[in-house]
Order: structure tokens, then C-alpha cells, then sequence
């Protein structure tokens, strides 16, 4: 064995001690392997301590001699030998050589005391590669590579996309981890990809990327036929976010707002009274036998503060996204463009949260009934997986939801994947979503998480043992991650790209692909307009 | 200021003499009704006939109706729609603006920079008007992402776009599976967006598009919009000092009436029965009569209903015409057919998007692949037009899937 940067030489199975070789540096985070005859183990260091063969007494005597100007030449015997790091490393896989496949196995013993540790290198990996092809992974979510301590490997970290999406993904991060960049970077690998879609409720302007100093997924050279905004101010070529006020059910309204039994009551009347036009009828006051005047109006306060919609001279008055003309068919038209896989961004950012979670929930209520539907009559295989990405999760999943608890997204996340449903789960405080929730999100993508609390509500709910990884975690930089998911052997480091260089290496895919397929890009033909010169 | 502003006149639409006739005898009473408000000029946004080769009748009663208007010196200003719209550019509009009697305002030129200039038509000195045809699924929405917006948005005056395309944003939930674009495509600042192709009227206000305006049809070309919409209409338009007023006229030529029967758990008999007696005492003296008829029947089959005889029946009441639709009927004797469809579009999007699945075709995505098949199904679909020679047809229609399947580039690369 070559390039050895230590050895083995004591601890038990959660906490292996490695004496680091002196000219080599081992960092947090490092992939080490350890060979044995027939197999070998992957260990990761999870913590660095100083080790010594002299006394403390006589280091601090010697200490303090350098320190006070006496005997500056005074150094210990053979240095090397005598101080030295100790790693302490988990035993993350074993890799057995089976008929020439490397196959991975959770560890279920020590590599050999005193064995040699050398750093891992990409062909140590290749029984990744065997695994997406053994389960035929065409649909692989590329999150970005492996990385041993700060250093990346060439190894790209592929899960089976569908699952993954089905099953819930979180991503919590502090502020400036990358939680963005990540998703950026995820939807724009699946982007053109026919079996997802993405619903992105997108409460900061960031994922679409009109102008060229804010990126987005309208950079992918697909963005054409996989990409929709629905906005407020719409750039040319995409829609506006307004929705007819027929649209809205009385749960829509329930999953939102704080209603009294009377208001909920004065509700289901009017609903009943005339289903097309019940929320017009409440608004203008139409006469509803049973319902008292002071809880009409108290309920059309409300309504107005969430709906801009009021009754001004006998007559409906919208003035925000809510109309009594138009918007009949954006709800439709946003469930058809993700069965058709694409990429969905709902520009929220000029909304306020109560509207913005009004409209994400009504979305997300169509979807989770469609599919619900589709399920029923047999055709959810036809179907995309769609994936509902929310930022600031806990608002909608969190003990202290700002939305009716039980409501749709807590429905998707704890039942959504039988019906090829899943949450993309944005947050700094995982701490607060309950933990039978937390359980749910089958992968987790750690970024950078400096607070105790927030770390160990992940630790305690990783697919894989963390206990050890909360140092790990704390020490991850802007771009650094740890995939934690019941479809992956181990929680794997890795480094996420930028999105800036993953749409510029597209920008090249463009170019090749116009110069294999197409060869000249071909000008529109406009026919049926008179051209003139 | 005055215009009249129609659109969707689909002269020549509906099989039978019958509709055919209340079809012509709307437009020569929203003709008539323009000439009454002596209006300036009229728009017409689209489909003025049924198909780009329309039959005589239509043609004829689209001459002369025109030739009234000319006249009355009032011009008519149009664009071509999804159905007389003819890709070759063989359409009977081009003969009516041969003969004056139109002006169709699609005019443009490319720009050095590879975008879509529109030019301007004047209406009178003071109106501008300019637009972009519509043709079918929304073909046209790659001409309108070339177009030279800024231009069109700086170009001061009284502007008028005329256009024939759904928005996304205004499309009538009964229309919800009709292709569209979103407004965001149609340059801003114009002073009123003269709509065509949605059946159902519409107006409607945005941030920079201060009045977007579907008259709707004149007169409906299918039973769903009998039943929906009953008669048409257009609008009429004063423009006082920058001021748009919008009126309504409603053009009735026929009272319709709808009866729908639900024959769930039924049998045919008890059907027939039920639609008797509600028929025995309704008076049909010069009414179109709808009869639809869903659910499943608890025994016999479909057939066993008598809707032909009670048809006559009330032919021979006075019905002007009496239509039928069992699409959503089925029986449980048989084996159920799966129909989620309402209309005939409907249906085959919704089957060629379940079976798509099955063909292989490289470097196709599956949004590819449907509108491959649905372009070509349109293609293949198109009828010979009358006077057309068979030898013209045949080499017509392949010239079309050549061009469907992208096959003469094809070609050229190969060799």
C-alpha cells in the first residue's frame, strides 16, 4: 500500500483512533480507506485530537521554558515520533470484491488493528457506479461529487431520482449555506427530464432568473419546454399569477384563516347556496337565511385582508391576484404543465405569506386530489413525480404552522409518496417540524448548521447514524453537504456546484447539441403574415 | 370615433343546411347592426370563415354582406384565424381582399436582428392597427416570441392589436384544454386588444393592456356551446377623447333550448319516456332543440333509445333543428367505454397523450412526441377542398407531413 497517511491504533466501532503519519494532514470530514485481503472499508474521520507520548508535566515544563526565552534550541527527542494527531473515524461501508463487482455491505466489524489508511481515491468508488447501474438508474438526481474533507473527488453522487423525490427530500441549512444553490442546482439536472416535475413556491424572486446578474433555471437550454412562470409581472412568454375567485372552495379558505364556528357556519351556507358563486355572493351580501349580519361582516374583513376582493358600489372590486374575470384555468393550466414534468415557479414575492401559502395550498390541494384520482383509476404510472418545493417549511409543516394544522402539506408529507407526491423542504429550523414528519423526509441534504439544537433534531433523525457528525456538520462551508437518505449506503459528503458553472456547462450541452442535431439553427418561418422588405 | 368589433363568424360552420343558414343569418344581422350605428370600421379577429376553402353559400353570403359594409364606406379590417388561416397561403380571404372587401392587417418584415417587425395599417388618420393570425394549436406562438415588442410598445397614437389566440390568463374554464399563450406575449401599451378564436365573451383589464376584448362567436359552432351559450354577439366601440366606451350588441337569431337527461341506472324505455314527456308540452315552433343524454343505463343498449324518431317528431313541431349527443352514455350491459372527453379535440388529446407512451422516436421528449402526433393527425385529417383535384390533395397533404415531420431538412443534412 502506498500514500499511507496512518494507522489504525485503538478505539472501538463507533470511534476508530488514528494516528496521522507527521507529513500528512487529515481534515474533518476525510475519506479513508482501509484494505483488507479480499474487501476493503471506507472510514470517515469525524474528529481530530493531539496525541503525545510525553507527560503533561513535561510538556508544559518544556512550554513554558520556550515561552519565558529559556532554552529556545530545547525540543523534544525525535519530535515526530513523539507528538502526533489522533483521527477518530467511523466505519461508514465495507467494499467486498464479489465475482469482480464491488459490493457494498454496512460494516459489521473492525478493519484489522494497526491496518494502514490511505486517502480514497475515485476508483475506491466504482461500486457506486455498479450500484445506479444495477438498478438501471437513467433516472439519476445528480447532486454534485464526493468530497473527502475539503477535497472533491471526480465521482459524481447519484440517487434514484423518483424515489427520492417521492419520499421527501429536506434541505436545512443556515443562512448562506447554499440551500438555494442546491435546489437550483437539482431541478436544473432534472429540468428536461420527462419523469418529474417541480412545483416551486418561490417567495424571493430567485429561481426562475430573469436578468443575467440573477441566474435561474430559464438559463437551461430547455427552459422552453420545461420551464413555467407564473408571476404577477410576467416577463414575455410566461403567465400572470391570477386566479379566478370561483376557484375557491370554502377549505382553501379554512386552511388559511382563523374562522369562529359562526364564520365557518356563515361559510358552508353560502357554499351551499350556490357552489359556483358562493365566495360573490359573501362578498357583495347577498341575504343567506341563518347567516347574522355581524358575522357577514366580520367574515368579509377577513376575506378582503386575504383577497383583496371587496364590494364597492353593489359590485365586486378585485384588486389583487383574486378576480371575479379571468384566471379561470391558471390552476389547470399549472396541474397540466407539471403532469406534463415540467418545472413550475410561482412568483410569490410581492405576496404576503397568507396569500402566497393560500395560493401554494391550492395548488398543492388540486395536485394531491389529481393524483389521488390517478391512483384510483390506474393511471399514476403515466404520471410524473411531482415535487412541491417550499422555502421556509415550517411555516406550513412546523408546530407553529401558520396554516390550519392537518392541512395539505403535512397531508403530502406524511402520505403524499403513495401517491407520487413529494415535499423539497427548505429550512433553518428543522427543529421545529415534528418529528414523525421528519422521519417522513427520507433524504436529508445537510448544509452548514451551526446551531446545537437545529443539528441534533437532524441527528436524531438521519437515516444513518449521525451521533458522531455533529462537529462534521457544524464545520460544512458555503457549497459542503452530507446526503444522509435511505437510498444511499452511508451519509455521503459531498460538494454541490454553483449553479453559475452548472448552466454554463449547459450553455455548452446547447452548443452540441445544435451542432449534432440541427446543424444551422433554423429562423421561424411566419407563416400567414404578409412579409414585406 | 366609432368601430364595430366581431370575431368567430365561422361562416359555412355546422353540417346541416339548417344551422348553415342561422350561421349566415348572424353575420348579415351584426353586419345590418354596424351599417344602423354607422361605425367607422369594423374588426374581425379571426375565423370569418369556417375553413379556408369554404363552401359557395359562404362565400357568397361573405361577399355580399361585405360588399354592403364597402358600400356604406365603412372598411373592414381582419386578421386570419385558426380556421382560415391555410398554411400555403390558399385561402378564399386573400379573394376578398383581392375584391376590397377586407383588409387583412398581418404585415410584417424580419429585422437585422432576426426579430418580427409588424407594420402598421391606418384606419382613418388617427388609428393604428396592426396583429398576428391564429392558426391551429397555437402555431403562431413562435411568431409572436420573435416579434419586435419595443418597437410596437414606443409607436405613439391610438393603437389597435388585433389577434386570435387564447390567453392563458382569460381562457373560460370551459375551454381550459384549448392550447393558448400567455398575455406576456402580446406587446404592451396598445389601446385596445381586439381578441378572437374564444367562443365566449370577455373583457378584461390589465397593467399596460388597458382593455383586452373577446366578443366571443356570433353564433355557436358545436352543441357544448348551444347549450353554454345560447345566441352571440359582438361589441361596439366609441373612442371619445382617449375615453373607450364598450357596448354590448347581442345578435339573436334563434331561440335555443337545452334539455339534459341523466339516464343513470335506467332503462333505454324509461329514457324514451322521459324525454317524450318533457318534449310533449314545450313549444319548438322555430327553435333549435338540444337533446343531451349521460350516465349508464341499467339494461338494454344505447341504440334502443329512439332519439331519431323523437327528432322528427319535433321537426315535424317546428323545430328548426334538433341535435343529439349520447357521448357520455353507456350502458352496463357492455363493456363501459372510458369517454372523459367533451369535445372531439378533447378526445383525442386526451388519447393520443395515454397511448404516446407506447412509440419509441430518439431525441423525442414525450410533450414532443404528442405534438408530433397531433400535427400529424391534424395533417392527415384535412379534407379534400372542393374543385380540388384528388392529384392536388394527395400531393397537398403530403407536402404538409413532409413539413410536419421535418423531413425535407432531414433529408438535406443526409446528403
Amino acid at each position: 500500500m502506498s500514500n499511507i497517511i496512518g494507522r489504525i491504533v485503538s478505539g472501538d466501532f463507533e470511534d476508530i483512533l488514528i494516528r496521522q503519519k507527521v507529513d500528512e494532514e487529515i481534515e474533518m470530514g476525510d475519506l479513508l480507506v482501509a484494505e483488507a485481503e479480499e474487501s476493503y472499508s471506507l472510514l470517515q474521520v469525524f474528529d481530530l485530537t493531539y496525541g503525545s507520548q510525553i507527560s503533561d508535566k513535561e510538556k508544559n515544563l518544556i512550554a513554558g521554558m520556550k515561552l519565558e526565552g529559556h532554552g529556545e534550541e530545547l525540543d523534544f527527542t525525535e519530535p515526530e515520533l513523539s507528538n502526533y494527531i489522533i483521527g477518530h473515524a467511523k466505519n461508514l461501508v465495507t467494499v467486498k470484491d464479489q465475482n469482480n463487482n464491488e459490493t457494498p455491505y454496512s460494516p459489521k466489524k473492525l478493519p484489522g488493528f494497526f491496518s494502514e489508511l490511505r486517502r480514497i481515491k475515485e476508483e475506491d468508488l466504482k461500486f457506486m457506479e455498479n450500484q445506479d447501474r444495477a438498478e438501471k438508474n437513467d433516472r439519476a438526481l445528480t447532486t454534485g461529487k464526493i468530497r473527502s474533507g475539503s477535497k472533491v473527488l471526480d465521482v459524481d453522487v447519484n440517487l434514484p431520482g423518483e424515489d427520492v423525490l417521492r419520499h421527501h427530500i429536506l434541505i436545512p441549512a443556515s443562512t448562506g449555506k447554499g440551500k438555494s444553490n442546491l435546489v437550483k442546482v437539482m431541478i436544473h439536472d432534472l429540468l428536461d427530464e420527462d419523469y418529474c416535475g417541480f412545483l416551486v413556491i418561490d417567495p424571493h424572486g430567485e429561481y426562475y432568473g430573469e436578468e443575467s446578474s440573477n441566474p435561474g433555471l430559464s438559463d437551461h437550454p430547455k427552459s422552453a419546454d420545461y420551464l413555467s412562470l407564473y408571476s404577477p409581472d410576467p416577463p414575455a412568454g410566461e403567465s400572470s399569477l391570477i386566479i379566478n375567485i370561483n376557484q375557491l372552495r370554502p377549505s382553501d379558505l379554512r386552511n388559511v384563516m382563523d374562522l369562529s364556528d359562526a364564520q365557518n357556519e356563515a361559510i358552508a351556507a353560502y357554499f351551499q347556496d350556490d357552489e359556483e358563486n358562493w365566495l360573490e355572493n359573501l362578498v357583495t351580501g347577498k341575504d343567506i337565511k341563518g347567516v347574522r349580519d355581524s358575522t357577514l361582516s366580520a367574515l368579509q374583513r377577513k376575506i378582503y385582508v386575504y383577497l383583496s376582493v371587496s364590494k364597492e358600489n353593489g359590485d365586486l372590486n378585485c384588486e389583487g391576484m383574486f378576480r371575479s374575470e379571468g384566471g379561470e384555468s391558471t390552476i389547470d393550466d399549472i396541474l397540466s404543465d407539471l403532469e406534463d414534468s415540467k418545472a413550475v415557479v410561482l412568483d410569490t414575492s410581492n405576496l404576503e405569506d397568507r396569500v402566497e401559502l393560500l395560493v401554494g395550498s391550492m395548488v398543492a390541494n388540486r395536485i394531491f386530489n389529481q393524483y389521488k384520482n390517478y391512483k384510483n383509476s390506474g393511471d399514476l404510472d403515466e404520471n410524473p413525480v411531482i415535487s412541491t418545493v417550499l422555502e421556509e417549511a415550517p411555516r406550513v409543516i412546523g408546530e407553529n404552522s401558520m396554516i390550519r394544522s392537518g392541512n395539505v402539506f403535512e397531508k403530502i408529507a406524511r402520505e403524499g409518496r403513495k401517491f407520487k407526491i413529494g415535499l423539497t423542504a427548505i429550512t433553518q429550523l428543522p427543529s421545529v417540524i415534528p418529528k414523525e414528519i421528519l422521519a417522513n423526509m427520507n433524504t436529508k441534504i445537510l448544509l452548514g448548521m451551526e446551531m446545537n439544537t437545529e443539528r441534533k433534531s437532524l441527528v436524531d433523525s438521519a437515516s444513518q447514524d449521525l451521533s458522531k457528525d455533529e462537529r462534521n456538520i457544524a464545520s460544512l462551508d458555503i457549497g459542503e453537504a452530507i446526503i444522509t437518505s435511505t437510498f444511499t449506503n452511508f451519509a455521503v459528503p459531498i460538494k454541490i456546484p454553483l449553479f453559475e458553472e452548472t448552466i454554463t456547462e449547459s450553455d455548452n450541452d446547447e452548443d452540441k447539441y445544435r451542432d449534432e442535431d440541427k446543424g444551422e439553427e433554423v429562423r421561424t418561418e411566419h407563416l400567414g403574415i404578409n412579409m414585406e422588405d | 370615433m366609432k368601430f364595430a368589433h366581431m370575431a368567430d363568424t365561422h361562416l359555412g360552420a355546422w353540417s346541416s343546411q339548417e344551422m348553415k343558414k342561422l350561421v349566415s343569418k348572424a353575420f348579415e344581422k351584426a353586419i345590418d347592426r354596424c351599417i344602423g350605428n354607422n361605425v367607422d370600421f369594423i374588426l374581425i379577429s379571426g375565423d370569418l370563415l369556417e375553413t379556408s376553402r369554404p363552401s359557395t353559400g359562404a362565400l357568397s353570403t361573405a361577399a355580399k354582406k361585405l360588399r354592403e359594409v364597402n358600400d356604406a364606406g365603412i372598411d373592414v379590417y381582419l386578421v386570419p384565424g385558426s380556421h382560415d388561416f391555410s398554411p400555403s397561403g390558399n385561402t378564399m380571404l386573400n379573394v376578398l381582399q383581392s375584391a376590397d372587401l377586407i383588409e387583412n392587417v398581418v404585415r410584417g418584415k424580419p429585422t437585422d436582428d432576426g426579430k418580427l417587425l409588424l407594420k402598421f395599417t391606418r384606419a382613418r388618420e388617427e388609428v393604428k392597427i396592426t396583429g398576428m393570425p391564429g392558426r391551429k394549436r397555437s402555431l403562431e406562438s413562435k411568431s409572436y416570441e420573435e416579434l419586435d415588442r419595443e418597437g410596437l410598445e414606443k409607436e405613439d397614437g391610438f393603437k389597435v392589436f388585433m389577434f386570435h389566440s387564447a390567453l392563458d390568463e382569460y381562457k373560460p374554464e370551459i375551454y381550459k384544454e384549448m392550447d393558448s399563450l400567455p398575455l406576456s406575449l402580446l406587446p404592451k401599451n396598445f389601446d385596445y386588444y381586439a381578441g378572437g378564436h374564444v367562443h365566449k365573451k370577455g373583457v378584461f383589464e390589465e397593467d399596460r393592456y388597458p382593455k383586452i376584448v373577446f366578443p366571443g362567436s356570433l353564433f355557436p359552432v358545436n352543441f357544448k356551446e348551444l347549450e353554454e351559450f345560447e345566441n352571440g354577439g359582438f361589441y361596439i366601440v366609441e373612442v371619445n377623447n382617449g375615453e373607450l366606451d364598450i357596448s354590448r350588441e347581442e345578435i339573436e337569431v334563434c331561440d335555443i333550448v337545452s334539455k339534459k337527461f341523466d339516464a343513470q341506472n335506467k332503462s333505454p324505455e324509461e329514457i324514451n319516456n322521459q324525454i317524450k314527456n318533457t318534449m310533449k308540452d314545450l313549444d319548438v315552433r322555430g327553435k333549435v332543440v338540444t337533446i343531451r343524454v349521460k350516465g349508464t343505463l341499467k339494461s338494454g343498449r344505447t341504440t334502443e333509445l329512439n332519439l331519431g324518431k323523437i327528432k322528427s317528431i319535433l321537426i315535424d313541431r317546428g323545430a328548426v333543428s334538433v341535435k343529439s349527443n349520447t357521448r357520455k352514455l353507456s350502458t352496463k350491459e357492455y363493456e363501459e367505454v372510458k369517454v372523459k372527453a367533451d369535445d372531439k379535440n378533447e378526445l383525442e388529446d386526451k388519447l393520443i397523450k395515454e397511448n404516446i407512451g407506447q412509440f419509441e422516436l430518439e431525441d423525442y421528449s414525450k410533450q414532443e412526441k404528442v405534438e408530433l402526433a397531433k400535427n400529424l393527425y391534424q395533417e392527415l385529417s384535412d379534407e379534400r377542398n372542393e374543385g380540388e383535384k384528388k392529384k392536388d390533395y394527395r400531393s397537398r397533404v403530403a407536402e404538409n407531413v413532409i413539413q410536419t415531420l421535418d423531413l425535407k431538412q432531414k433529408m438535406e443534412q443526409i446528403l
